[in-house]
């Protein structure tokens, strides 16, 4: 069985997504973009364009280039909204039967069939990204879409290929998007501000069953209004400064929209945002610049009456549920527009509180269908809701510092290993401390239980591998066992509630982990140089028996008296003097070092035989696992 | 522990505990499989992910190159054999070449190219003259191709030859 795509068929863009693991995605077309023009064309060769490239042609073959197919799905000819569009659009609107068609190159398409034409590209878009056949949808339309509508939007999809599983309306499918089935009793808002067209929805919830209760909205009212109102204002306070009317000229005209786009996305986060606009245009005096300062409170202004006129659509849609602003209980915005900070002041004033955030609004109601689709193939079930671990795991290592092995946030189930070893020579047993937290020292965090492994065979430090295992079950349920990988010796811990965590306790946990986050960095800093600076003096008091033949008797007075003064600074808690402590030792002991080398190579070199290569092994184990040590 | 007729009893939860086992192996080998094909397209997105790296960066530098191609175009004729004029000139082939070695492309717009919504983006179209091709009349803006894929479409103005 493939994927049920969810696909958001909007009058000016649509997009679309699918459940992946149990979460939705949205997924890019063809041209890497997440959202698609509603747009067909048919060109002078007959070839059919749809999405990005017939909107780039829409110009130049303005009568085969059908856009806002969606004002006509499923509508009668004699409709008002009908007659409406055949003086504004450019495109050909003829009677057929009683209901309507359209235009393209000599042939007249039903709605329906151009609906399909799109369809047919986010199907064969889905099916590129998604390498598997896509056969099946659920597809969003307006609340206020009737019977008819919704019949022709599902014919759409079966002449394009696509069993239509579900249509599911806009509204409801935001809410879904924020998950908000699973609540009991609700009453929703839904906002939505997009391009062209501005609709608000009052939604009630029951028995994990959406019910439009009201709609309300402007079909005249939307982004391209607001950019309009920049975009104008910018060519009045050019022709103020020039005396030239930028308004016939393209691409200064295009120049101004980007910039008046990228003005509106930044003033939501800045007071003021600065227009430069270099070599806009030129006259016979020369090239004219613009430079401008657009302020947050100018931008208000100029769009303050478009603003006011939210308050009224939303005002009926209330009335007619029969509610009161203050019973809302969730409002949901969708719609690029709703970014707007200004918009969303607005939807604040009138509900008296904040809008639910976090799904993106050109998204959402795609992202609402695909999650209808997973519900309708059983991806979305109860028993496989997938858990993750509120907080790390992991075990104290050399100098009481914790090592974690499963970061907090991880899915579960899952599992983990990861190989320590010794800190000193001849170390019989390891203990494995097992800790629950984020913070850095072990004993901030929450011990949960600890063994130990013995029975390792005598080694140099840093020699036995002793692999841990953390391995935690889709109950939160954490088994750690320990592996003396030469011996094959091992031993376990089963800890039952590592999981049982109220919603407070975590909370307290990362917000202690974030207050005491610097104080920690510096004490496992510490940790880590002292760390060092314990493996610099075990490896250069080993060095004077090692090499016993090969070190001069001044020499290795150098190094005993390094050691010694080194050892002097072991017990410092501060990082910057075990850091130079660590390093005077080595300056002390690295030319000692090369000449070794240097004797060796020539050695060597006079056997014929190239041994060297595995010298400088030994002292990168040093610094890499200093701080993994048991 | 009794010892009651086991059949009988048994029979229900067996049947549901293998109906269980059934949907639940179903649910795990559709997780196996999202998940593997999910991991096979993240490989490949981590692969395009520097070329998109790329084209982000580039999208950001574009309107800069506009303005110094706008720059050039409209040095007053009586300044264009003095030296620092030419300096400036010569930085924006420099430009060019950098460019170019980032694998960024200008597309072709010039006048008299046939136009294709591909790679142009029609936003003036002069239907006076007469003929059945479709033919750039004047670039207004500059288009780029990354490794093959449009960047910014080029902004033109057709008309029919």
């Amino acid at each position: 069985m493939g994927k049920i795509i969810g696909i958001d068929l909007g009058t000016t863009n649509s997009a679309f997504a699918y459940m992946v693991a149990g979460k939705p995605e949205v997924i890019a077309n063809a041209e890497g973009n997440r959202t698609t023009p509603s747009v067909v064309a048919i060109n002078k060769s007959g070839d059919r364009l749809v999405g990005q490239v017939a909107q780039r042609q829409r110009v130049t073959n303005a009568k085969n280039t059908i856009y806002g197919v969606k004002r006509l799905i499923g509508r009668k000819f004699s409709d008002k909204e009908v007659q409406k569009d055949l003086d504004i659009m450019p495109y050909e609107i003829v009677k057929k039967g009683t209901g309507v068609a359209v235009k393209l190159g000599d042939k007249e398409y039903t709605p329906e069939e151009v609906s399909a034409m799109i369809l047919s590209k986010i199907k064969a878009d889905a099916e590129a990204y998604l390498g598997e056949k896509v056969t099946e949808a659920v597809i969003t339309v307006p609340a206020y879409f009737d019977d008819s509508q919704r019949q022709a939007t599902k014919d759409a999809g079966k002449i394009a290929g696509l069993e239509v599983r579900r249509i599911i309306n806009e509204p409801t499918a935001a809410a879904l998007a924020y998950g908000l089935e699973n609540k009991k009793e609700e009453k929703i808002a839904v906002f939505d501000l997009g391009g062209g067209t501005f609709d608000v929805s009052i939604l009630e919830l029951g028995d994990g069953v959406f019910e439009v209760r009201s709609t309300n909205g402007d079909t005249h009212l939307g982004g391209e209004d607001f950019d309009n109102r920049i975009v104008n204002h910018f060519l009045e306070v050019f022709k103020k400064e020039n005396g030239i009317d930028l308004k016939g000229d393209n691409a200064a005209m295009q120049r101004l929209k980007d910039e008046a786009e990228k003005a509106k996305k930044e003033l939501s986060s800045t007071n003021e945002y600065e227009v430069n606009l270099p070599f806009l245009t030129a006259d016979a005096d020369g090239p004219k610049h613009f430079e401008y300062k657009l302020t947050r409170a100018k931008l208000e202004e100029l769009v303050k009456d478009l603003i006011d006129r939210l308050a009224d659509p939303v005002n009926k849609a209330l009335k007619d549920a029969d509610l009161k602003a203050g019973d809302i209980d969730e409002v949901i915005l969708v719609g690029g527009m709703t970014r707007m900070p200004s918009v969303v002041e607005k939807v604040k004033s009138i509900f008296g509180k904040d809008p639910l955030k976090g799904v993106n609004p050109d998204e959402v109601v795609a992202v609402g269908a695909a999650i209808q689709g997973g519900v309708l193939q059983g991806d979305v079930k109860d028993v496989l809701l997938l858990d993750v671990t509120p907080l790390s795991l992991g075990i104290e290592t050399m100098g009481g510092v914790t090592t974690k092995l499963i970061e907090r946030n991880t899915t579960i189930p899952t599992s983990k290993s990861e190989t320590f070893s010794t800190a000193a020579d001849n170390q019989p047993q390891v203990e494995i401390h097992v800790l629950q937290g984020e913070r850095e020292m072990s004993a901030d965090n929450k011990s949960l239980g600890r063994f130990i492994l013995d029975g390792i065979a005598p080694a140099p430090r840093g020699i036995p591998q002793i692999e841990v295992t953390f391995n935690l079950d889709a109950n939160g349920i954490l088994n750690v066992t320990a592996k003396d990988k030469g011996t094959g010796k091992e031993q376990s811990i089963t800890i039952q509630n590592s999981g049982n965590l109220s919603k407070e306790d975590i909370e307290k946990a990362q917000k202690e982990a974030e207050a005491h986050a610097e104080e920690d960095k510096k004490k496992r800093e510490a940790v880590e140089a002292r760390n060092t600076l314990e493996n610099a003096i075990y490896q250069a008091e080993k060095m004077p028996e090692e090499f016993k033949d090969k070190i001069s008797d001044d020499d290795k007075k150098v190094i005993t008296d390094a050691v010694e003064e080194a050892k002097k600074h072991k017990d410092a808690s501060d990082k910057d003097e075990l850091e130079a402590a660590a390093k005077s030792l080595n300056d002390a002991i690295m030319p000692i070092g090369a000449k070794l080398y240097q004797q060796e190579a020539e050695t060597a070199k006079e056997a014929g035989d190239d041994q060297s290569a595995d010298g400088p092994v030994e002292g990168e184990v040093v610094d890499d696992d200093a701080s993994k040590k048991k | 522990m009794t010892k009651s007729k086991p059949v009988k009893n048994n029979n229900q939860p067996c049947c549901e505990s293998k109906q269980a086992v059934a949907e639940l192996t179903a649910d795990l080998q559709r997780t196996r499989a999202d998940f593997e094909n999910y991991r096979k397209r993240t490989e490949l997105e981590k692969s395009s992910a520097r070329q998109s790296g790329h084209e982000a960066a580039a999208i950001e530098m574009l309107p800069i190159f506009d303005t110094i191609e706008r720059a050039i175009s409209a040095a007053p004729s009586e300044l264009r054999t003095n030296e620092w004029v030419k300096g400036i000139m010569g930085l924006a082939k420099q430009l060019d070449k950098a460019m170019e070695s980032i694998n960024l492309k200008k597309i072709d717009s010039s006048t008299g190219v046939k136009f294709n919504p591909e790679i142009h983006e029609a936003v003036q179209f002069d239907d006076e003259a007469e003929g059945d091709e479709e033919v750039i009349a004047e670039s207004l803006r500059t288009g780029y191709l990354s490794n093959g894929r449009v960047v910014r479409p080029a902004m033109v103005k057709v008309m029919r030859k």
